[in-house]
């Protein structure tokens, strides 16, 4: 666990709803929160956000104490910066009235966020005169995030703030937010209903159901399934990390190098060569093959050794882990196939990456 | 024209103060009343709308009870000012805040429910204090329902006659207002002088009211 923790023990209740348990999430890099509609997320974030005063919550923060028995730290004095998943921009004020508003109130000097970054982060350049209410969703979601960022937060809480993003900005948007994210060392918690976004941004995974907040877990064990969640659970899959060796703009495919091994994959121009990549590969579209095939559609072939094998009971399915280059890969496939091909811990097999699943796409 | 000037000057002066005050008075209780959640807040609504339905004679006979300087609050003001607060100006304008307080409190509360309590978590979770907030977030968004409110707690107060006349009398330059002094004239016969305050009175506050309309017109408040 790294030195500075949020920690939060919480005995939440209101009409019918009620969210308990504890957690120490670390205050580096993404924790993800995950579960189903319902289950409790938006709640977790604003008992941290300070937006809900519920007795019988403790929220520590690093060494600071937010919340405890009558205590309560109010949320303007918390710069813990909650983006809504609504938006919420004030309407009242042009997209450049809003940002304003947030720096406005922002500490002045020290390290963070400047309006020109933001700008250019979330291409807000052509927004920044319009009217509010003008704005598309996607637009709104854009502004509302350089706004949080405006506030210079000790903590950025993300409620399904990227949902209305098109999926190509969304791509492009993620990667490149996580870089500045650990630049400014600004932690942040993320709620997402995408195991896409969780593998492109999360390093820890939070898993709440049913009200109940979970164990903390890695993103990778999370992906894979064994770990937390029915949402995993039921839509397994792995980050491959691979270094951009070049592109092929007549294909349009950028050839990416893991561990030994070499693949090319579609809607990755974006990315400069020798820049390291996150892919997400779902389980669902990864093939395995024992032997050596031909004839494939399938072109990204990646040796590998077999893990572990996890049955889903009550299923057809059967999820896979495999070893490839150092790396964790997730292949889900029917428990018939399994027992065809005799598969067990330690057999070396080759899975086939379909390569359509990497490209950009709505979750 | 010239005698009913007084009148006109002293009816806009009381309706300015009344306004103003009733902006100071009414605007932490509409806000109170919208965002509370306490039980009473019925009770505390009804009070608040009594003035609506109760005949003003009955709200200026109790301040007249209330302002006689044999009493606490009017003996009060005596021994601090000098000054009755029956039948005087001071008397009228407390007179007017609580005759008038459910129209400036009504659509202020409206409007203020109306903005809800997205944009405050907003505004509190990027630093601003709840004051900050409700200064910066909750005037600007709710500003048609401090226009209605203060044009209809003016006009409201222009409009006013038993209250008046109960509290104040009809002392020229000190009490009369233009309600007042058109029932004098009438009561004098002098017909003209009549027509003219009461086709004045009537075209200032439909002036006003179709101007509030009009600004209104694509979010309608509920004046009580």
């Amino acid at each position: 666990m790294p030195d500075r923790t949020l920690d939060i023990d919480l005995d939440h209740r209101r009409g019918g709803f009620s969210l308990k348990g504890a957690a120490t999430l670390p205050l580096t890099g993404v924790t993800g929160i995950a579960g189903p509609n319902g289950a409790g997320k938006t709640s977790l974030l604003r008992a941290v956000a300070g937006l809900d005063r519920t007795r019988g919550n403790t929220i520590r923060f690093d060494s600071e104490t937010w919340q405890a028995g009558p205590s309560f730290l109010p949320a303007y004095r918390r710069r813990a910066v909650l983006v809504f998943q609504d938006s919420r921009l004030f309407t009242h004020l042009s997209v450049t009235g809003n940002l304003d508003y947030a720096s406005r109130r922002a500490p002045p000097g020290g390290h963070g966020p400047d309006r020109a970054e933001l700008i250019d982060l979330l291409q807000l350049a052509p927004l920044m005169t319009r009217r509010t209410a003008d704005l598309s969703g996607g637009e709104r979601q854009r502004v509302a995030l350089a706004r949080a960022l405006s506030a210079r937060p000790r903590l950025l809480l993300l409620d399904e703030a990227f949902s209305a993003l098109d999926a190509s900005f969304r791509q492009n948007l993620l990667p490149a937010l996580r870089e500045r994210l650990a630049h400014w060392q600004l932690p942040a918690l993320m709620v997402s209903h995408s195991a896409r976004e969780m593998a492109v941004m999360a390093d820890h995974v939070l898993p709440v159901e049913n009200g109940q907040i979970g164990a903390l877990c890695e993103r990778d064990a999370w992906l894979a399934g064994s770990e937390g969640g029915s949402k995993a659970g039921d839509e397994p899959g792995a980050v491959l990390t691979g270094r951009i060796t070049g592109h092929d703009a007549r294909l349009h495919l950028t050839d990416l190098r893991i561990g030994e091994h070499r693949i090319a994959l579609p809607g990755l121009t974006e990315l400069a060569i020798g820049s390291e990549a996150r892919l997400y590969v779902p389980a669902r579209d990864v093939t395995l093959a024992v032997d050596a095939v031909d004839g494939l559609s399938v072109q990204n072939r990646l040796p590998g050794t077999v893990a572990a094998i996890t049955d889903r009971r009550d299923t057809a399915w059967c999820d896979v882990e495999l070893e490839v280059a150092t790396q964790r890969l997730c292949a889900r496939i029917t428990r018939a196939a399994a027992e065809a091909l005799v598969l067990k811990p330690g057999d070396t097999v080759i899975a086939l990456i379909k390569s359509a699943s990497l490209a950009p796409r709505q979750d | 024209m010239s005698e009913s000037l007084p009148a006109i000057l002293l009816t806009v002066q009381l309706a300015l103060v009344t306004t103003l005050i009733l902006f100071v008075i009414g605007t932490p209780l509409a806000w109170w009343l919208a965002t509370t959640r306490t039980r009473f807040k019925p009770v505390i609504e009804a009070v608040t709308a009594l003035p609506l339905v109760l005949p003003p004679t009955v709200i200026g006979f109790y301040l007249l009870i209330l302002f006689n300087p044999g009493s606490a609050i009017g003996g009060l003001w005596v021994r601090l000012t000098g000054d009755t607060l029956a039948f005087s100006f001071s008397g009228l304008v407390i007179a007017s805040v609580i005759y008038s307080l459910p129209f400036m409190v009504q659509p202020l509360q409206t409007a203020f429910e109306r903005v809800g309590r997205g944009p405050l978590d907003a505004a509190a979770s990027l630093g601003a204090s709840p004051l900050d907030a409700f200064i910066s977030v909750v005037i600007p968004l709710s500003l048609r329902g401090f226009i209605t409110a203060g044009v209809l707690s003016f006009i409201h107060t222009v409009g006013e006659f038993g209250v008046v006349l109960m509290v104040g009398g009809n002392i020229p330059g000190r009490t009369r207002v233009v309600s007042i002094a058109l029932y004098d004239h009438v009561e004098t016969l002098d017909y003209a002088a009549a027509h003219a305050l009461a086709l004045g009175l009537v075209a200032a506050s439909l002036s006003v009211l179709v101007a509030v309309f009009l600004i209104n017109r694509r979010y309608p408040v509920h004046a009580g």
